[in-house]
């Protein structure tokens, strides 16, 4: 590991669903994706934990 | 959520050992919607072991892995 300690990809995958864009076309019409609910990213456990650390000690309203 | 009493020790596990960096393996909500609402990246020979919980009813796993369940041994490489 070294002095990495992690990088994005460990903090999130990218949504298989809508590879990564957040929206998905069906016959020509685009909807925003379900499947990540338009994130185009999907947390991991890692990053859950860092944004729920963050969101904790900043007081972010969610 | 307690894991105590919905899900005790004896639900349904599977293991997933990576055959490659970057196997993910994604959860899927439980529910009237599928979503996906937690992804864990696999670098190779690491080993995840998981349940289904009541959060979690399908996972679906992309790369080259083998998986164990409690009906066998898939190596998704198999063709
Ligand atoms: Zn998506």
């Amino acid at each position: 590991m070294g002095n990495v300690i992690f990088t994005t990809d460990d903090l999130q995958v990218q949504c298989p669903e809508c590879k990564g864009k957040g929206e998905v076309n069906h016959d020509g019409t685009t909807t925003s994706c379900e499947k990540c609910e338009a994130k185009g990213v999907i947390l991991t456990g890692l990053g859950q934990t860092l944004l729920h650390f963050v969101k904790s000690h900043l007081k972010i309203e969610t | 959520m307690s894991n105590n009493e919905g899900y005790p020790m004896q639900t349904e596990f599977f293991v997933i050992k990576a055959k490659e960096n970057g196997v993910s393996v994604i959860g899927m909500t439980r529910g009237e919607s599928t979503r996906f609402h937690h992804s864990e990246k696999l670098d190779k020979g690491e080993v995840m072991i998981a349940q289904f919980t009541e959060h979690t009813s399908a996972v679906k796993i992309r790369g080259k892995a083998i998986i164990q369940t409690r009906h066998g041994i898939i190596d998704t490489t198999e063709e």
